[in-house]
């Protein structure tokens, strides 16, 4: 018991420093990138047409001017205890929009591995050793985990 | 007996499995292809960037930003005429106070939400009052506060007169207080306008459905289904059918679908370089700013005399789109004195008087430097950087060596400060021109180039105080050009504009689409802001 919670233990910290560094990459990553916030979700003809004091709202909104380091703890210091925050883009909370998308993901990861259980299972059964008149050449070379011949009545053997 | 209990275990998984996708897919496409036999409902491609990422919520810029468009699901308080001048939604009567800073708008009395509670004066001022809040695209910033007088009147107290605030209500879908909560109304928006959300299903399309209980004339089109699709999917759409209006742009103009014509609307969706009107230097923030070259006015005046906007046209654009003369063609801001013809011997002498000599490699040259420039176009776009090279061989048919560069947009506004940058405008409202040539305080010169006219800037100033939206028509175009000086070809010329582009539509043979008011920038939803109108001919 004590060896199954320390190997579970020592994967649930893998686990977590995975996800740490992946969240502090991406955020590298898109702090690096060249597109300006505002420009890319306001667009350059909206603000175009706004006052440069509107223009402010917005940077402060999408944390144009707030140091990156303060911005990624912050997140950080939130998502620990759970808060993953809203969305500033879809202004929905961060778990409903991922949501959305995930339901997508996993339904269709659902079906392949379903699918593929499915077929896996019917074929492979009735190729194994336990099946009867598994003689058919086909199925035995689809059906690979059967070791030897498995029917002493087939003629092709 | 193992093997048997087997099989029959996977052929009802197997059975449970496809019972249940089969039921979620099949939704999405019954609803899609049944509509399109049906008289009185129309199927629109549209990008899918027009997709409101925070829902149909007025709050979140549903109806306002890049795109300006009528809600359709909330009604507005005024609306924008086909010709850009003021009409009444809502509103029956608007009139502001002799200092500007308060408006005050009357409201009909026979409109209902569709949820049956009636729309007062309370739901508009709860409407400005949270939209100011919510860090939009809609810029309240010359909004303090919006009050409900009684049920029919409302209040509008702002921080600074402003003339052309009936364009910003233009873009305001009214919410209802008793029904809002900011986390579900995108998804589930209850409105008062011709139609209501029946469908969405995000990242592919929404179905719209007419108001039966709707104030004004009756839409015409009960359902309108809206996809949203990339533009080669879109053509592919309408050549297979599914499809009764497609957005597409100049590339696919030269092809031929069966069953379609492709209709040209005209925009104000216009492109243009802006010229530094100042020589060569640096700013407090260490950027480079000015341009030897264009600093002096008559190589400014030359370069606008000098282009052949329709050739441009015809040959970038296989002739969809118009000379664009200003940032707001046809608009009622506009000045007529912006027109120019396009002359290259005139642009010719005026270089001659600059000092800029042809020289013997066909390349002008003034005090051992030689004429040119360079064009800065922001890259992933193929037609503006069609444009800048159309725009380039034309410069050196008047001597001006060109050289042409793509920048990504981060580094494209400081890059334009020394250097000709092709932008893209067009917007439903004077701002634009403000924010283009008005100085601003922080700098002493106008935003997106160096650049700076104290009477220009009157005359706007002027323009925005006015208590008369018709007389600040009047000057705004003053500000334009007021017969000694401003920013038209007899003026400072700071910004060359070269066309508007049309936006290109496959329509399907039959369907009556109504009048087009000027799109303003962008394709999207400008193109169905009068879906109520249309028709299937008999």
């Amino acid at each position: 018991m004590k060896h199954r919670l320390t190997f579970a233990g020592k994967k649930f910290i893998r686990m977590g420093t995975l996800l740490l560094g992946v969240s502090l990459v991406t955020f590298l990553l898109m702090n690096a990138s060249p597109l300006d916030p505002l420009q890319t979700n306001v667009g350059e003809t909206a603000l175009g047409s706004m006052s440069r004091e509107q223009v402010e709202n917005l940077r402060a909104y999408w944390g144009v001017d707030t140091p990156a380091a303060e911005r990624y703890l912050g997140w950080l210091g939130n998502a620990l205890t759970g808060d993953l925050g809203e969305s500033l883009l879809y202004r929905q909370p961060v778990l409903a929009v991922v949501g959305q998308r995930l339901s997508g993901s996993v339904l269709l990861l659902l079906t392949a591995w379903l699918l593929s259980g499915i077929l896996g299972l019917a074929l492979g059964v009735p190729s194994g050793p336990a099946g009867g008149s598994c003689g058919h050449r086909g199925r035995q070379r689809v059906g690979e985990e059967s070791a030897g011949p498995c029917d002493p009545w087939d003629p092709s053997l | 007996m193992r093997r048997f209990t087997a099989i029959i275990l996977t052929a009802g998984l197997a059975a449970g499995l496809l019972a249940g996708c089969g039921g979620a897919i099949g939704s999405v496409e019954t609803s899609g292809e049944s509509q399109a036999s049906r008289e009185d409902s129309v199927i629109v491609a549209m990008g899918p960037t027009s997709e409101p990422e925070a829902g149909f919520d007025p709050a979140f810029g549903w109806g306002a930003g890049e795109h300006v468009h009528e809600p359709l699901i909330q009604s507005t308080l005024t609306v924008t005429n086909p010709d850009l001048t003021i009409g009444y939604d809502l509103a029956t009567d608007t009139s502001v106070s002799e200092d500007g800073l308060t408006w005050t708008v009357t409201i009909r009395k026979d409109v209902q939400f569709t949820d049956g509670e009636p729309l007062t004066a309370g739901d508009v001022a709860f409407t400005y009052n949270t939209v100011k809040e919510t860090s939009s695209v809609n810029d309240f910033t010359m909004l303090d506060r919006a009050e409900a007088l009684d049920d029919t009147t409302v209040v509008f107290h702002m921080t600074r007169p402003f003339s052309i605030w009936p364009y910003t209500m233009a873009a305001v879908g009214i919410l209802p207080e008793h029904a809002y909560d900011s986390r579900t109304y995108g998804t589930n928006p209850i409105g008062s306008g011709r139609y209501m959300l029946k469908q969405w299903d995000q990242g592919q399309q929404v179905i719209l459905e007419a108001n039966p209980d709707y104030y004004g004339e009756a839409p015409k089109m009960k359902q309108v289904t809206i996809l949203f699709m990339e533009e080669d999917a879109a053509f592919l759409a309408a050549q297979a059918g599914q499809v009764d209006v497609a957005y597409t742009s100049a590339t696919y103009s030269y092809q031929n679908i069966d069953g379609y014509e492709l209709a040209a609307y005209e925009t104000v969706d216009n492109r243009g370089f802006n010229l530094p009107a100042v020589p060569e230097g640096t700013d407090e923030e260490g950027r480079q700013t000015g341009n030897d070259f264009t600093s002096d006015v008559r190589v400014r005046r030359a370069i606008n005399l000098g282009i052949d906007r329709q050739e441009m046209i015809d040959h970038v654009l296989n002739g969809y789109g118009s000379p664009a003369y200003s940032v707001c063609d046809q608009l009622p801001w506009y000045s007529e004195a912006s027109e120019v013809a396009y002359d290259p011997k005139e642009a010719g002498k005026l270089l001659d008087e600059a000092g800029w000599r042809m020289g013997p490699d066909g390349v002008r040259e003034k005090d051992g430097v030689k004429a040119s420039l360079n064009l800065l176009f922001s890259t992933g776009d193929s037609v503006r950087q069609a444009l800048v090279e159309d725009f380039a061989d034309q410069m050196e048919e008047l001597g001006i060596a060109c050289t042409t560069e793509g920048v990504g947009w981060d580094a494209a506004y400081d890059r334009a400060l020394a250097d000709p940058l092709l932008w893209g405008w067009g917007a439903h409202t004077p701002m634009e021109l403000y924010n283009i040539y008005h100085t601003e305080e922080k700098s002493g010169s106008a935003r997106y180039s160096p650049y700076g006219n104290e009477a220009v800037d009157a005359y706007m100033d002027q323009a925005l105080a006015s208590g008369d939206l018709e007389e600040s028509y009047a000057l705004w175009q003053k500000a334009q050009w007021d017969g000694t000086t401003g920013v038209t070809q007899e003026g400072d010329v700071p910004w060359v504009w070269l066309v508007n582009i049309d936006h290109l539509y496959w329509v399907r043979d039959g369907l009556r689409v109504a009048e087009q008011k000027i799109h303003p920038h962008g394709h999207g939803w400008s193109v169905v802001n009068n879906v109520d109108q249309w028709s299937w001919e008999e």
